[in-house]
């Protein structure tokens, strides 16, 4: 098995405990985990933009070009966005929920 | 949404700020420098006594948190109003705000909590300019917000609960759906997966019907394509493992969002994010992406936290929680002559806002108007008890028999019934007319069965500028929303909120910080065990806590969420040093990565060599002469110290620490050659199954195909490690092909038939090479020394395919034994195919070329392509390809 102990891994667990996938072998465990991660950080991304003013829009997407170099950017742009974590808490929640059902038979 | 920038204005409706304009600027000078210096002075004295009071580890907690640097922010903004800077200048006054602000929950624990997990952050949001600007704007913008609020939303939600309630509406509004939504599937449990997602589906769409904007559109879309694709493929999505389905999910959810999503945006910025999902490097830049934008989604909820506060305390306190819709609308108006507020209108819903009725004679009266106003013509009598029950118990009313919550102690017709459903418990109590009563909100489900039309939120629209009659419900007149009324809806969402967040965030949210913590981690281990190498050259440098490590937060905070994922790595990833850059990072990863690489290689020789023991033995063994139990000891001595590298134990000792993305490059690496070793493995293991199962004479038949897996092999052997390839490919190639009808010749007869064997093999495997060149199926050049993995794998089929006869490659394939080979020889083709295509062409141009030379023997060959095409079609289209332009000059050539 993978470290335990890793931070990563720990979350993963948790969320695959919570969708009731907790019983996959390791490898596909990372898969999962992975593309659940990437899932998750795309309905972030996707959220505040629809969040966004279209100038404001328009700034982001430039940022997010080259999230290296234009990090506080980003930040910048998504602190003037209101409710904005809030509204990323909803989102997660939706898509968890939509995850679950898909695996509802 | 509402008015940013200065404000001028602003101080004209604020009592506190009547100044002339230079007074003011003088004012402004003196004080942001005094109260800087103030609080500064405040928050170091309050540190100092913490830290005298707690332990060393839990004093430095409070450092820096978020309510510190916010408040912080708002004596060194000049766009701050002058007012609220004095206000915050008084210590205590700035501890509120401090608290206030680390109470506020995000992401499903307070504030302070996680900006303390966003640590890297605070550090820079305490020096980078990007970032205080960011918290600026974000402040100024709240505070402006906060005035507007103040005045606008006094009648909504008392002090501060406007910002909160506006930053939680499209919460509300999605966790009623999704309730609606899990209600539904309740009454559906008999459908499919997919089923559901359709209906599911149907419900957001009826109920986003009240007007969709763009991005919602675009989400509903995105839904709509997803289910598409999933009920075009709900057979096989549905008997697919758990797991695979869900990455179907996934992969079928991004790829319909990336097509819908550029086409809400405008034309510009939907090009821009079109391109964006083209860029090869998004799957890496998500995280990055996603961390930067939440980390600002923080600074703007604690920038939101202290509005809301501003607004409680500086303005909020003054008016009173019940007023009017009239009163509201008037303080609006008066706050729209500030010009502060551009938007012209907004839009607030009010969850369950009919959840509260005054009485009306009595409970059952009360009850049963609302039924009959919901669209229950003719409530019946089981469900006019059920409802009076529920109303009694939300708001724990005792009624006797005698006079049942009516007001003034009134009988009524229905209490016999309700006493026969089981309300031995209703007293008498006496109520008056006008007494608000709550729960009716949990009518929901009587209704809806009795064919109603269920309560939903009620939507209040605010316009900006206002007149007096500024705020509008959508229906049933202006409506008086309590304070309480509202923070008692938004509460027990927010607890739901924050148990599903906290799973999420743990594995997550936060997943990109997690990463900086496992960097961090790994570097420390390395640090350490270079520590213990250097130990005896150098002195060691006294270790300094981190500005990080410093802030370790109490173990036992007062917190409310119990200690889980968040707790794990909130203590963990406090840890990680701030000032260690990306770079370092990245270079530390690659030295990692390479490490482990190295150790991988390391073990692959060894086990390289024990496999090659292991095949000498089971390749070479062919006598019958030694007891057999010796052999198989031999055997079994040889076999058990192998299958450590591909087995999983192995692997994941070596990524133990690793990032996400290392694992995923490290495990590629590994793939290369330990599935090369597993394949070798099998085939030992199936022809020592054959030696120990079978007489020696009879091996042949069962011989182990060496081209089982051989066609991936080629793929997978592409990136083998750099300073081993060749061991790999000529480890194979020592495979003796055992002729058929060919005399076993005992081992033990003495190495020096062995030497002439292997000679022999050798020899036979050098003209078949030059055969292989002149048929076109190897490249000129090609030796046994040079040979690539995938031109090492083609040679083995070809000498095992041509092991049948000592003939030419078209004499065997003629015979009817070059059919039961077919399979070999189509998968030769099928690899051949995908990697070497030009290959197949030649040879099946010079196939065809010498079978028409030969036409005698020409009809082995059409039924050889005959099966061929029943098998491949791809090569089927080849060969049919060179059938048609040989054909041709065939006949000219007998003409």
């Amino acid at each position: 098995m993978l470290n335990q102990e890793t931070l990563f891994q720990n979350g993963g667990e948790e969320l695959l405990k919570e969708l009731g996938l907790a019983e996959v072998d390791p490898e596909q465990k990372l898969k999962l985990v992975e593309t659940l991660a990437q899932r998750f950080e795309s309905v972030t991304f996707k959220t505040t933009l629809g969040l966004m003013n279209d100038a404001q829009r328009l700034e982001y997407l430039e940022a997010v070009k080259d999230p290296d170099k234009n990090g506080a950017k980003i930040e910048e742009l998504a602190s003037q966005v209101e409710g904005l974590a809030e509204e990323i808490e909803a989102a997660w929640l939706f898509e968890l929920e939509s995850l679950k059902h898909i695996l509802k038979k | 949404m509402f008015g940013r920038g200065s404000s001028p204005e602003f101080n004209s409706i604020n009592p506190d700020s009547y100044t002339t304009d230079e007074t003011k600027k003088e004012n402004k000078e003196k004080s942001t420098d005094g109260n800087k210096k103030k609080l500064r002075d405040f928050f170091k004295r309050n540190k100092s006594k913490e830290k005298e009071k707690q332990p060393e580890n839990e004093a430095s907690a409070n450092s820096d948190s978020a309510g510190e640097v916010l408040v912080g922010e708002i004596v060194s903004d000049d766009e701050i109003p002058q007012y609220i800077k004095d206000g915050v200048s008084n210590p205590q006054t700035a501890q509120e705000a401090a608290s206030a602000i680390n109470e506020k929950s995000v992401f499903g624990q307070k504030l302070k909590k996680t900006w303390e997990t966003l640590k890297p952050v605070v550090a820079s949001a305490a020096a980078g300019a990007a970032v205080r600007s960011a918290t600026k704007f974000a402040l100024k913008r709240t505070l402006d917000f906060g005035t507007v609020g103040a005045s606008a939303g006094a009648g909504a939600v008392v002090g501060g609960g406007m910002e909160f309630y506006k930053q939680n509406k499209a919460e509300n509004r999605r966790l009623f759906n999704l309730e609606t939504y899990n209600k539904t599937l309740d009454g559906y449990k008999e459908m499919s997966a997919l089923e559901k997602a359709e209906s599911y589906v149907a419900i957001t769409e009826a109920l986003e019907q009240r007007g969709l904007d763009r991005g919602q559109h675009a989400e509903l879309s995105a839904r709509l394509t997803t289910l598409k694709v999933a009920l075009e493929n709900k057979t096989e999505w549905e008997s697919l493992p758990e797991a695979e389905r869900l990455l179907k999910y996934m992969k079928a959810r991004e790829q319909a969002e990336r097509e819908e999503l550029p086409k809400a945006m405008k034309k510009e910025a939907g090009k821009i994010l079109k391109d964006l999902f083209k860029d090869k490097n998004l799957n890496k830049n998500w995280k990055k992406i996603s961390t930067h934008t939440i980390k600002g989604a923080v600074i703007g909820a604690g920038a939101g936290a202290l509005g809301a506060w501003a607004f409680d305390h500086f303005i909020g306190s003054a008016v009173d929680s019940h007023h009017s819709a009239q009163v509201v609308a008037e303080k609006a108006a008066e706050a729209a002559k500030s010009n502060l507020a551009h938007q012209a209108e907004t839009v607030v819903n009010l969850p369950s806002s009919q959840d509260t009725q005054e009485l009306h004679k009595t409970v059952w009266d009360t009850a049963k108007h609302f039924l009959e106003s919901h669209g229950v013509k003719h409530p019946s009598v089981k469900d006019l008890n059920e409802a009076m029950i529920t109303i009694c118990k939300e708001n724990n009313i005792e009624i006797t028999g005698h006079h049942p919550g009516a007001a003034g102690g009134t009988w009524y017709e229905g209490f016999n019934h309700a006493h026969q459903e089981g309300a031995n418990t209703i007293k008498d109590i006496n109520l008056k007319d006008g007494v608000e009563l709550k729960g009716f909100d949990k009518l929901g489900d009587i209704i809806a069965k009795a064919g109603g039309t269920v309560p939903r939120p009620t939507e209040v629209k605010l316009s900006w500028p206002v007149d007096l009659h500024g705020l509008h419900p959508s229906s049933n007149g202006p409506v008086e929303v309590s304070a309480a009324r509202a923070a008692e809806a938004l509460s027990s969402q927010d607890q739901s909120l924050r148990k599903i967040t906290l799973i999420i965030g743990g594995g997550i949210a936060v997943a990109a910080e997690a990463m900086h913590y496992i960097s961090w981690q790994k570097k420390q281990k390395e640090k350490k065990s270079l520590t213990q190498i250097e130990s005896n050259t150098s002195p060691q440098e006294p270790t300094q806590p981190s500005p990080a490590q410093e802030s370790v937060p109490p173990k036992e905070q007062t917190q409310t969420n119990k200690p889980g994922v968040w707790d794990k790595i909130n203590s963990k990833i406090k840890r990680v040093p701030v000032e260690k850059t990306l770079d370092a990072l990245k270079l530390e990863s690659e030295k990692k990565l390479e490490a482990a690489k190295k150790e991988a290689e390391n073990l692959y020789l060894k086990e390289n060599e024990r496999m090659q023991a292991l095949e000498k033995f089971v390749y070479s063994y062919q006598a019958q002469t030694e007891p057999k139990a010796e052999k198989e000891e031999q055997y079994e001595k040889l076999r058990d110290k192998l299958g450590k590298i591909y087995n999983k134990e192995a692997q994941m000792r070596l990524m133990e620490n690793m990032s996400l993305d290392e694992q995923k490059d490290f495990t590629e690496f590994w793939k290369n050659f330990t599935l090369d070793l597993q394949d070798r493995y099998q085939k030992a293991e199936v022809r020592a199954a054959q030696i120990w199962s079978q007489e020696a004479g009879s091996i042949k038949e069962n011989e182990p195909k060496p081209d089982a897996g051989g066609d991936e092999a080629p793929k997978k052997a592409k990136t083998a490690p750099a300073n081993k390839p060749g061991a790999l490919p000529k480890n194979n190639e020592n495979k003796p092909a055992q002729k058929p009808g060919e005399q076993v010749k005992p081992a033990s007869l003495g190495s020096e038939v062995g030497k002439s064997n292997a000679k022999e093999k050798a020899d036979r495997k050098t003209e078949l090479l030059q055969e292989m060149k002149d048929l076109g199926l190897m490249r000129p050049d090609a030796t046994k020394k040079n040979f690539s993995n995938e031109e090492r794998i083609a040679l083995n089929k070809f000498v095992y395919l041509m092991q049948e006869k000592d003939t030419s490659l078209l004499q065997s394939v003629y015979g009817e034994a070059a059919f039961e080979k077919r399979k070999v020889l189509t998968s030769a083709f099928r690899g051949l195919n995908q990697n070497k295509p030009e290959l197949l062409m030649k040879f099946c141009r010079d196939a065809l070329a010498l079978a028409d030379q030969n036409k005698d023997n020409g009809e082995g060959i059409k039924k050889m392509l005959t099966e061929m095409k029943a098998i491949n079609a791809e090569i089927a289209k080849i060969v049919d390809e060179e059938i048609k332009k040989h054909k041709a000059p065939v006949k000219k050539r007998k003409k």
